[in-house]
């Protein structure tokens, strides 16, 4: 059977049943049968046993009085008895007495009796052996033999099983048919409930509870389970609305984010943007670094061009100057000479201009601000550009103020005035006019102007004008010039608290002015230049004194030794390098000494910590003559205790009068400490 | 049934060894059937026959109680003997003797008496009378009439006199006719099988 195959679970009751009712058939019939074929079996047997008892029984007389044809009439009763195929009396002796065969058969009994008593089963025959006894004596044998007819009643069976079965298993279905639903419908409603309840969400449906048995049972489990879920379900919903609003929540806290992040783009975006106009500043910062890099280094070749155009008429009139075997007349000597001084002046104010603006970029300027008079100040520097000028038949017009006084430190206050006096004249034209005009601006300062009639400056040039290392145009012109002299001119006019600036107009003529704070008394700068020059003045001439000059350079020396020549009372020593002028010192302890820095072996900075450490040298005044001129270096050799720091080329008023000052000082000393045993 | 020859008789020994009344029944009928079938006798033969007649007529006589049933006075005691008695046939009377040794009917032993003529007929069971009485069968029968006494003939017309079972030959066989009614009258109950191998049964026929 294949109750598996079977979907509904009708169907497999209906299955079950009958499968059952046929199983409990089959073992019926079968066991039926069996018992039938015993009981058969039996009946026949005690029939047949009975039969041939009384057979026997009535069959003794006939034995008893040899009267066979009473045997055969008994034995011929027997056709009654269809099963009975065949019948024998035997007499005690074993002989056949009387025979019977049925005659539907033809079956014979046998000749000689069995020689045991009892039902005998030889297949489908039935034999009955039995003895027949009268008063204790065996007066013979009965013997019948009958069919079982074992097939009929087989197939008689097996029709009665077969009809049977099929009544049952028709019975069984219908009644089946009837009863499962007594099983099925309430699962069956069972389940429509729980389609319902699947298909509608429905919770709240209860299957109907139709009896106690265990369908019962599950029809209370399936509510309780439907309670359970529709609780969940319940708590399951609420925790989604509850998901829900946390999720709306999270959207609203989201938008926030996405809102403040929007903020913050358009903060980075406005950064970004700043720090684009930032770079570009560094870009431009960067272009400008570079431009004047460049100009520096244009400069730098510039400045080699300049300085070497001095130094070639320098060297080449020192060159004619210094041939003996050329004939050269003493004018040509003095105009030679003159070429030198004016290159060697030249290379000087360029010198000091590139000086004065390392000073000034390097912040080391220091200026002292004392009122000045400005007259006095115009009048010197007319004095210096008058000449120039009227060489070229250029105009000095000077239309100040008098009595004017500005706050500032006189001398770079000349410088200044000096520089645009002297750019007026330089690029005028000839026969132009220059004017100088100085007048109150406001109630505190006063404005300087100077206007000339050159060829003026286009925009392009007015925005330059102040950058370093330009010369607007004039870099191959024939005018000398270091393109910074404005460039200092602006410097030293800050630092002194002023403003300068200018208006042009090309082929009419420039106008520069100069702000400066306005000053009350200038007593106090006339008295300080009158204290300096009562110092000077005490110098005593005519002693006898010594110098040692330490130098490695002969030409310095050279220049040196004219210069102290032409003093009376002075005696040189020199010396080529420290050692030899330590030397000379201690032995010769002379009044003052001249002392390079840059020498060979001991330099003169440690020369002069050995003459301070030797107590016979400790108190001369040393006196530094050297090229580094340095301001740094100038404050560290005044700081080692140089007596003064003069730097080259040599000023030979300025070199004198430091002499005078260092041989005042050192006689005074010489007067207070009491005389060596050698002097 | 085919009977095979003279073979059988003349093999006596195991025939008188067992001593078996059906085989001396048996041995008997088949002599006589011979004879009747030769349909020969000399005197010798004769002799023969009867003597052969006589054992079948003794083992008749004894069996015949098997089928009868006595009344209770006929019996002194419950286990006493069957008494057969034989008038005037000694022959016969031995051979009965011989016969019934060992043997019992109905749970009695069986016990011969040789009677002469006269003699009481009391506590006698069975009486047989041969045919040497059959003149005076009738005074014979009378004694014995209404005593329960089986009496055994071999006359023509014994029943009608009052015997209860007469014997009588039929083809060359020896068969028995019964009187229920005079049995009736003697208190002896007669069994139907006995009635049923009887040759002649009767039943109203009044003497």
């Amino acid at each position: 059977m294949t109750l598996v195959r079977l979907h509904t679970l009708r169907h497999k009751l209906i299955g079950i049943v009958l499968a059952t009712t046929l199983v409990a058939l089959a073992l019926a019939t079968v066991l039926i049968g069996a018992y039938n074929l015993r009981a058969h079996h039996r009946n026949l047997a005690a029939s047949l046993t009975a039969q041939a008892e009384l057979l026997g029984y009535m069959t003794a007389p006939a034995l008893s009085f040899d009267d066979k044809g009473l045997a055969e009439t008994n034995l011929g009763l027997l056709r009654l008895q269809p099963d009975v195929m065949a019948a024998a009396i035997y007499t005690a002796q074993g002989r056949l007495f009387a025979s019977y065969a049925s005659p539907s058969s033809h079956a014979a009994p046998p000749t000689i009796p069995p020689e045991t008593e009892g039902a005998l089963t030889d297949g489908a025959t039935l034999g009955v052996t039995r003895r027949i006894v009268n008063d204790g004596e065996v007066l013979g044998t009965v013997y019948l033999q009958a069919d079982l007819r074992l097939l009929e009643r087989l197939l008689d069976l097996l029709g009665i099983g077969s009809f049977v079965t099929l009544l049952a298993m028709l019975v069984a279905y219908l009644m089946a048919l009837r009863l499962q639903r007594v099983v099925t419908r309430p699962i069956l409603k069972m389940a429509a409930v729980a389609r319902e309840v699947v298909e509608q969400r429905d919770y709240s449906r209860r299957a109907e509870k139709a009896s106690e048995d265990e369908v019962g049972q599950l029809a209370d489990s399936f509510n309780d389970m439907l309670s359970e879920i529709e609780e969940r379900t319940l708590l399951l919903e609420r925790s989604n609305q509850e998901i829900a609003r946390e999720v709306g929540e999270r959207g609203r806290a989201q938008q926030e984010v996405m809102r403040l992040n929007t903020q913050l783009e358009t903060r980075v975006r406005e950064r970004t943007l700043q720090l684009e106009a930032s770079n570009e500043e560094l870009i431009g910062a960067k272009a400008s670094a570079d431009k004047a890099n460049q100009a520096k280094s244009e400069f730098l070749s510039s400045m080699s061009h300049e300085l070497r155009t001095p130094l070639n008429a320098i060297l080449g009139f020192a060159q004619l100057l210094g041939e003996d075997d050329l004939p050269i007349p003493a004018r040509k000597r003095k105009d030679f000479t003159s070429y030198i001084l004016k290159a060697g002046n030249h290379l000087l104010v360029l010198i000091n201009e590139v000086l004065d603006l390392a000073k000034v970029e390097s912040g080391t300027m220091t200026l002292s601000l004392e009122p000045v008079a400005l007259g006095e100040v115009m009048r010197e520097c007319r004095e210096m550009v008058e000449p120039a000028a009227n060489a070229r038949r250029i105009q000095l017009v000077f239309a100040h103020d008098d009595g004017l006084h500005v706050l500032a430190d006189r001398t770079r206050l000349k410088q200044v005035v000096l520089n645009l006096l002297t750019n007026a004249v330089k690029y005028n034209r000839d026969g132009g006019t220059v004017v100088i005009g100085a007048s109150w601006n406001d109630g505190e300062r006063v404005r300087i102007t100077i206007q000339d009639t050159g060829k003026g400056l286009d925009s392009e040039q007015l925005a330059h004008i102040f950058q370093p290392f330009n010369r607007l145009g004039q870099e191959s012109g024939p005018e000398e010039g270091t393109g910074i002299g404005l460039v200092v001119t602006k410097r030293l006019i800050e630092l002194m608290g002023g403003e300068i600036g200018l208006s042009s107009t090309v082929g009419v003529g420039t106008v520069f002015w100069i702000d400066l704070k306005a000053a009350e008394s200038p007593q106090l700068a006339a008295e300080a230049q009158l204290g300096e020059a009562h110092v000077a003045s005490l110098l005593p001439p005519g002693s006898s004194d010594t110098v040692l000059y330490v130098e490695d350079n002969p030409a310095n020396l050279r220049l040196v030794e004219e210069i102290v020549a032409l003093r009376t009372g002075l005696r040189l020593l020199t010396a080529g390098d420290g050692k030899h002028g330590l030397a000379l010192a201690r032995e010769h302890r002379p009044e003052v000494i001249l002392m390079d820095i840059n020498l060979p072996g001991i330099d003169g900075a440690d020369a002069l910590k050995i003459l301070r450490r030797e107590p016979s040298t400790r108190d001369i005044p040393v006196i530094a003559l050297t090229a580094n001129a340095m301001p740094r270096d100038i404050e560290q050799g005044l700081a080692a205790g140089f007596f003064r720091y003069l730097t080259k080329p040599i000023a030979v008023n300025e070199f004198l009068t430091a002499l005078d000052a260092a041989l005042a000082r050192a006689h005074a000393g010489r007067v207070e400490e009491p005389a060596g045993p050698d002097r | 049934m085919k009977r095979t020859g003279g073979s059988t008789p003349v093999r006596p020994g195991p025939f008188s060894q067992r001593f078996g009344a059906l085989p001396a029944r048996a041995f008997a009928t088949l002599c006589l059937a011979l004879c009747v079938a030769t349909g020969q006798a000399s005197r010798a033969e004769s002799d023969a026959f009867d003597s052969i007649e006589s054992r079948v007529k003794a083992a008749y006589l004894y069996k015949f109680g098997s089928y009868v049933d006595w009344p209770q006075q006929a019996f002194p005691a419950a286990q006493a003997p069957l008494q057969i008695g034989v008038l005037d046939d000694v022959a016969l009377a031995d051979e009965l003797s011989r016969m019934v040794q060992g043997r019992s009917v109905a749970g009695r032993p069986l016990q011969i008496r040789k009677l002469k003529s006269g003699d009481s007929l009391a506590g006698l069971n069975v009486l047989f009378v041969s045919k040497a009485h059959n003149g005076r069968l009738a005074d014979i029968l009378s004694a014995a009439k209404a005593q329960p006494i089986l009496t055994v003939t071999e006359a023509d017309n014994a029943l009608s006199l009052g015997g209860i079972i007469n014997f009588v030959p039929v083809e060359g066989r020896l068969r028995f006719e019964v009187s229920s009614r005079t049995a009736q009258l003697s208190h002896l109950s007669i069994s139907a099988r006995l009635l049923a191998a009887a040759y002649k049964v009767e039943n109203g026929a009044a003497p």
